[in-house]
């Protein structure tokens, strides 16, 4: 039992750079080099194989190279990627979950700059020098971006019969007070529905006017935006506290769920089962389903922004130069993105009069075999292929307009190096946790707990914290 | 005197009642909220009958990983194997300890007992089984890493064969002629059911409850076992609903049956082993006590 176990281990790892039979006899040629791609996926995605296969028809016929396709779901994605790197098994690979910079430190990217430079006009054509800098570090290029919203309008989903009894219509700017007095009347018209949920499960709000400068902790931030240079406490910037001000009120007179830290419901289930009005939520182009938009804060994008979700080459990659290659032909050919992120047409989606496509009859992302479509955030490069009936047919168009009109923070493009500072930063991350969520529902008096987190913050260093990261920023801009 | 043993007896029993279904409540309190739709779980919370009944959170599981099944039949085997082989070298291990005439053995003793306080961490650990052994994406990648030998079970079946093996019974043995293999098969060994028996139990329900090891050595996920499947689906759901991620638009988050989903999870992974435990308990109940207080 074991030994055919073992014959069988060893069969399919050497098999690894042809990993179907059928490429075999190509790769026998000599000239057909594999190269393994490494994705993140939230959904199942049972005919990968199929995929892959049509993919590398393309690939092996116009570039001799085969794409071995590898997809981590994203539960999985943290402990699965950082062991990859430890081995030569993935040549590009997404970084995601852990920072850009983190990777970088470590030495497990490969510099890209000089590939950059030489790239084909077609790959500079989808990514300028220019938006380049979002994945630079130390003045090298280490990934390549994805294309998803860079930036965000920040704004109340607010369900959609409820807007419209109220006269608020989709994509209206509002301000904090116009929010105050709606949730109020609200609240009023319909007492036995929470006013205002959490956009996760239990935090009010994923981001707001204040730029972690690539840190997702908000140990000293840019206020306002990221339109300031100067770094601050988060606890001590106005942006913050007139926040906070608001959903304390909020959450005192009762238009806030008072377990709001242990909620685990999302807000599309609680507004969806009409038990709940309104939440914070941040968008780009896309709509959600029976609910309208507002805008409270412009479309901006935060320091970090590119380098969220981005593609690299993994330093213990045996062949480089094939890597790269693939990756321009992931940017740049069309069938192939089209067949990575939409799947094989008339089994994963078929295609409407309007340029978009659909799930087959019945189908959703999660079942129908390939659901990637919905992932289009995800694979490397979506612009070329065909948006979901969802999103309409000027969606990725839509997406790029959109991202050339995002208010970048000042600091656009830094990322904070944590390692002088090690031991604050995770004593200060380890404050933050405590209050930042907490003060942000308005579940906690606002200038008592404020006090006690910031004499905590003393002690814990964060001073020598935002020294090191206004340094470093200094260093950045002065470039 | 009767009247008064009858009254302890309806107390001890009206506390075991009571025990009982505090043990077996949470369950039906699982099953009833994995059958009732998602939008009743919000509005009414949990119901120890299922309100507005619907197979929604079985069907959604089984349509978005067709290889559930498949991973019933990776785990059973990886099950059935592993156990086989963990008790087998487990009992070859702690036999030999158990007698005193082992040569060096103390030293053998001490190397058991020392990775029971160290390891090597995972990634070294992760790079002996992937760039030396090449177990990545094979069933054995399943078997053999972390669950395979346990210090602690060697240690509790060593105890127990010193303390209920007599030496005299060995020598008896001997003077008839048997050798050190038939000693252990046909004396030894039918002597230690009670502990072959909760070794067996303890090692299959790590098997049996295993998804590390899919997580890190396993990205086909052909190959996935079942706790793994189950545990990508829900960590999964619990990215797309936690709003972390800026750009899950597409996604109707309001269609996914997160929390019945979970619920549905949680009685699909632990119904094999209940349907099971009964037959062991007896068995199990015994080993541990006779293992534990003699040893």
């Amino acid at each position: 039992m074991a030994t055919s176990l073992a014959a069988c281990g060893g069969g399919s790892n050497d098999g690894s750079s042809s990993s179907s039979g059928q490429s075999d006899g190509s790769a026998a040629s000599g000239d057909i080099k594999s190269v393994n791609v490494t994705i993140p996926t939230v959904y199942d995605l049972p005919d990968k194989d199929m995929v892959e296969e049509a993919i590398n028809k393309i690939t092996e016929e116009k570039y001799q190279l085969h794409l071995d396709l590898e997809f981590i779901s994203t539960g999985n994605w943290l402990q699965q990627s950082n062991l990859l790197f430890t081995g030569d098994e993935a040549d590009i690979i997404a970084a995601f979950m852990t920072p850009l910079s983190t990777y970088v430190k470590n030495g497990q990217m490969t510099d890209l700059t000089d590939y950059y430079a030489n790239a084909s006009e077609e790959f500079k054509a989808v990514w300028s020098a220019d938006e380049m800098k979002g994945t630079t570090i130390d003045g090298k290029i280490y990934a390549v971006p994805n294309l998803r919203n860079f930036g965000n309008i920040i704004g109340l989903n607010i369900d959609a019969d409820i807007a419209a009894e109220f006269n608020i219509e989709n994509g209206q700017t509002l301000t904090m007070e116009d929010i105050d007095a709606f949730l109020r009347a609200a609240h009023e018209a319909y007492p036995d529905r929470y006013a205002l949920v959490p956009q996760g499960s239990d935090s009010i709000t994923s981001t707001w006017t204040w730029d972690g400068l690539g840190d997702e902790k908000f140990i000293g931030v840019l206020p306002k935006q990221g339109q300031v240079t100067e770094v601050q406490n988060l606890f001590d910037t106005e942006d913050f506290r007139e926040f906070c001000t608001w959903t304390r009120s909020w959450y005192t007179d009762g238009l806030i769920m008072q377990d709001i830290l242990s909620n685990t419901q999302p807000f599309q289930t609680l507004i969806g089962n009409d038990q709940a009005i309104a939440c914070f939520d941040n968008y780009s182009v896309n709509n959600v389903a029976g609910m309208i938009r507002t805008v409270v804060v412009t479309n901006w994008a935060q320091s970090n922004s590119y380098q969220a979700l981005c593609y690299g080459i993994n330093q213990n990659s045996k062949d480089k130069d094939a890597a790269w290659k693939a990756m321009e032909i992931l940017y740049t050919d069309a069938e192939v993105e089209t067949l990575l992120t939409d799947g094989i047409e008339g089994t994963h989606y078929t295609k409407n009069d309007d340029g978009t496509i659909s799930f087959p009859e019945g189908k959703t992302a999660a079942d129908c075999g390939y659901g990637m479509a919905e992932g289009y955030w995800i694979t490397p490069y979506s612009g070329k292929t065909l948006p979901l009936d969802v999103n309409g047919p000027t969606f990725f168009d839509d997406l790029l307009k959109f991202n050339e009109e995002s208010l970048k923070t000042k600091a656009f493009g830094f990322a904070f190096d944590t390692t002088e500072v090690t031991d604050q930063y995770t004593a200060c991350c380890n404050i933050m946790d405590k209050y930042y969520k907490a003060l942000m529902s308005g579940s906690v008096d606002i200038e008592s707990t404020i006090a006690q987190a910031n004499a905590e913050f003393e002690a814990a260093g964060l001073q020598d914290i935002i020294k090191a990261k206004q340094e470093q920023l200094n260093a950045y801009l002065a470039q | 005197m009767v009247s008064k043993n009858k009254t302890g007896q309806i107390v001890l029993n009206i506390i075991f009642i009571l025990l009982t279904i505090s043990v077996i409540a949470p369950f039906l309190l699982l099953i009833s909220s994995s059958l009732s739709s998602e939008s009743a779980l919000a509005e009414f919370g949990y119901n120890f009958f299922p309100k507005d009944f619907t197979l929604d959170a079985y069907t959604y599981l089984f349509k978005s990983s067709m290889k559930i099944t498949k991973g019933y039949g990776i785990t059973i085997l990886v099950t059935a194997v592993g156990t086989v082989c963990s008790v087998l070298m487990t009992t070859l291990f702690a036999y030999p300890l158990s007698r005193k005439e082992l040569p060096c053995r103390y030293a053998f003793s001490f190397f058991v007992f020392f990775t029971m306080l160290f390891n090597g961490g995972l990634v070294p650990t992760y790079m002996m089984w992937t760039q030396t052994f090449h177990i990545k994406n094979t069933l054995l990648a399943l078997i053999l890493p972390g669950l395979l030998l346990n210090a602690f079970y060697i240690i509790m079946m060593r105890s127990f064969f010193t303390a209920n093996i007599p030496d005299a019974l060995l020598e008896a043995a001997r003077i008839d002629g048997a050798g050190e293999y038939r000693i252990l098969w046909e004396v030894v060994l039918p002597l230690s059911k009670p502990m072959m028996a909760t070794i067996s139990l303890m090692v299959g329900l790590g098997y049996w409850n295993d998804w590390m090891n899919s997580m890190y050595y396993i990205t086909d996920e052909n190959l996935y076992s079942i706790q793994a499947i189950l545990n990508t689906i829900i960590t999964n759901i619990q990215y797309l609903t936690s709003g972390q991620s800026s750009v899950t638009s597409g996604v109707d988050v309001s269609k996914l049956p997160s929390v019945s989903i979970r619920m549905a999870i949680a009685v699909i992974g632990v119904l094999p082993v209940l349907c099971i435990y009964p037959f062991f308990q007896k068995y199990f109940v015994k080993g541990i006590v006779v293992g534990g207080v003699k040893g």
